[in-house]
């Protein structure tokens, strides 16, 4: 594994960043430092802001408040100048059809201010390193998923850049490609800067030196991969066992009193310990008529991980909004300002 | 400014591959071709019949033609997402509204190139009342059907865009077509005495050329409004309100002069807000073989810059600060 690359030249800084969309705040107030060296992995549910803050940290969407600093400079104030620093691979990898890969990358490649005469080194370094040798004078339209996201991988890397902002890399991709795509994530990282965006856990635990997890906007866990997966062995959890006619209801109980927290293990379905105890979950499952099960203590995986943290983040946000004061109704004709 | 460059060129390139593009020229090339078969009747006015028809259906596809091409060049890509994958680069939001700008004004004198030199053709074919020449048509026929089958072999050997290289051998071939059959009739006419030649009307380049360079300007013009409201507007508005800006265009004139009165301030504001393509049509003057000063000339090429230019900057002031991405449409 990577060391946090304490000393190294702190290449994103993001200081107390928001967004938001009329009423509804996305990002709140996220702070964070990604080092030369360091791979981030952001992690999170979906709509949790995860894309929305690559978003911004690219220079694609502006920020509502806060700074980010790339290489220290105000990706606001200088965009351009922060932009040439960055590789940026969005989701869903969008491409302009019509185009061959080779076409595509030179294009790329001049807008990335490459001169004319390096222009073919950079395509063919960009080519080798994501294996698009076989469909370099393919149509993109006609390429398989897998070939796509390498090629958008292949724009993002062309320029050799110092930070690079990747959303989804290996979505599509077989686990050969994967893998062949997080050695490369590797390779590159001694370089460079990188933020991995995924849903992937075992990606985080592979690849990544430190994990941010986004819930609701806001931060749920922030630390190193190894703190993250540790939570693995501190996190308890039980596996409950049903008579395997009553499983399926079982699932259904527990899936509709704790949405998100259990997961089915076999024949077992496993809940967080804390949940476990909770008196509701055999009220429920006496109602609908199960009364036989058992329970054991059993190891907890990183999806256990991530639904207790973003539970434990929900919870949070449920309780500072119930302990905020409604705002008080002032009677007509009363003047404050007297 | 290479990065402009790349951005325009790119744009131009994917006008030409864009296959309604070469529908929409297609038409109109037929259409054009079609004219001088209906001017039996028209007799001693059958050239500026074929000259007014042919005309209006190159500005009136040309329009749709534009508006097309910023579909394809502009919404599409908003909608698919490489515009957040260029906007990631060194590229200010400006600099992509101006190349695609310039990228889509270059498709659209393409289009009008081979549009004019095809009525400037025809305008040969039909020199005299009583018949047309079928030699010059089927000519035509045959440089066009050349032209696509170029695009089809360049396509089938090497993976080339039939569109792209179909669209710019016509480019190439017409006036090359036009040049030679000029000079050969002009020949062939000089040739004939008096009497054989007293019921041919022949248009000479110079008198057409000012006209059809003036069609051309309207086409670009369209071009320029048509991509600044594409990054606003899906197609289907932007369609409606081009072709409502053409309509009204047509007859601003008139119903400015009529509702204010002649020099009236508002009248004055009206008329130089609302494009007025009745400047850049010069069928009357043609069919009265007035000749179009250059200087006319250079005077809407002078307004359609500085005119295209105001919705640009318009678009481009707007379009900072326009949210691209798909989850901030809430």
């Amino acid at each position: 594994m990577y060391g946090t690359g304490k000393g190294l030249k702190s290449m994103i800084k993001i200081e107390n960043l928001k967004k938001k969309y009329g009423e509804r705040e996305v990002v709140s107030d996220l702070s964070l430092q990604v080092r030369t060296g360091d791979v981030l992995g952001f992690i999170g549910p979906n709509g949790a802001g995860k894309s929305t803050t690559i978003k911004m940290v690219s220079g694609v969407l502006p920020v509502y408040e806060g700074k980010i600093l790339i290489d220290g400079i105000d990706i606001s104030r200088s965009p351009r100048d922060a932009k040439k620093r960055i590789g940026y691979l969005p989701e869903n990898a969008p491409l302009p059809p019509n185009m061959t890969v080779r076409a595509f990358l030179k294009y790329v490649a001049a807008m990335r201010g490459i001169s004319f005469f390096k222009r073919k080194q950079a395509v063919l370094d960009a080519v080798r390193n994501c294996a698009l040798e076989d469909v370099l004078d393919q149509e993109i339209e006609s390429l398989s998923k897998g070939y796509k996201r390498r090629v958008c991988f292949a724009q993002a890397i062309i320029h050799k850049p110092q930070v690079l902002l990747l959303d989804e890399p290996t979505d599509g991709l077989d686990p050969n490609q994967k893998r062949e795509i997080r050695n490369l994530i590797q390779t590159l990282s001694k370089n460079t800067a990188i933020i991995i965006s995924t849903h992937i856990l075992e990606e985080v635990r592979s690849v990544c030196t430190k994990v941010l997890l986004l819930a609701g906007g806001k931060i749920a866990f922030q630390g190193s991969t190894g703190d993250f997966t540790a939570l693995e062995d501190q996190l308890k959890c039980a596996a409950f066992s049903f008579p395997p006619e009553q499983l399926q209801a079982a699932a259904e109980i527990l899936q509709n009193t704790f949405p998100g927290s259990c997961r089915l293990d076999g024949e077992r379905i496993v809940l967080p310990a804390d949940l476990a105890l909770i008196p509701a979950l055999a009220q429920s499952l006496e109602q609908a008529g199960i009364t036989e099960w058992n329970s054991v203590d059993c190891a907890a995986s990183l999806d256990d991980v991530f639904a207790y943290l973003t539970r434990q983040q929900k919870e949070v946000k449920t309780q500072s909004a119930a302990e905020t004061p409604a705002p008080a109704e002032t009677e007509e004709g009363e003047n404050d300002d007297d | 400014m290479s990065v402009f460059f790349s951005l325009t060129r790119n744009t131009f390139r994917e006008c030409l591959r864009e296959p309604v593009f070469f529908l929409i020229l297609a038409s109109a090339l037929m259409l054009i071709l079609s004219f001088p078969l209906f001017t039996f009747f028209a007799f001693h006015r059958q050239i500026w019949t074929v000259l007014e028809s042919s005309m209006a259906a190159a500005l009136f596809l040309g329009f749709a033609a534009a508006v097309i091409c910023t579909n394809s060049c502009v919404q599409r890509e908003m909608k698919n997402g490489t515009l957040l994958l260029l906007l990631s680069k060194p590229v200010s939001r400006f600099t992509f509204l101006l190349a695609k700008v310039a990228g889509i004004a270059g498709g659209m004198i393409v289009f009008s190139v081979i549009c004019c030199t095809a009525v400037m053709i025809m305008s040969l074919a039909s020199i005299s009342p009583y018949l047309f020449d079928s030699k010059v048509l089927l000519t035509f026929f045959g440089v066009c059907a050349v032209c696509c089958v170029f695009g089809a072999v360049r396509n089938y050997f090497s993976g080339a865009s039939f569109t792209e290289n179909a669209i710019l051998a016509l480019l190439l071939a017409m006036p090359l077509f036009y040049l030679i059959f000029y000079h050969i009739l002009l020949n062939r006419i000089g040739s004939l005495d008096a009497h054989a030649s007293a019921g041919l009307t022949f248009v000479h380049f110079t008198t057409i050329l000012p006209s059809m360079l003036l069609l051309l300007l309207a086409i670009v013009l369209m071009g320029m409004i048509s991509t600044a409201m594409a990054l606003h507007f899906s197609f289907a508005s932007n369609l409606v309100f081009c072709s409502a800006l053409f309509l009204v265009g047509l007859v601003a004139g008139q119903w400015i002069k009529s509702v204010f009165g002649a020099g009236s301030f508002w009248g004055g504001l009206l008329s130089s807000l609302l494009p007025n393509w009745q400047l850049f049509w010069m069928a009357y003057p043609l069919s009265n073989e007035t000749a179009v000063p250059a200087s006319y000339v250079g005077w809407m090429t002078l307004y359609v810059v500085v005119y295209g230019m105001i919705w640009v900057i318009w678009a481009g002031v707007t379009f900072q600060c326009t949210e691209l991405a798909k989850d901030s449409r809430v």
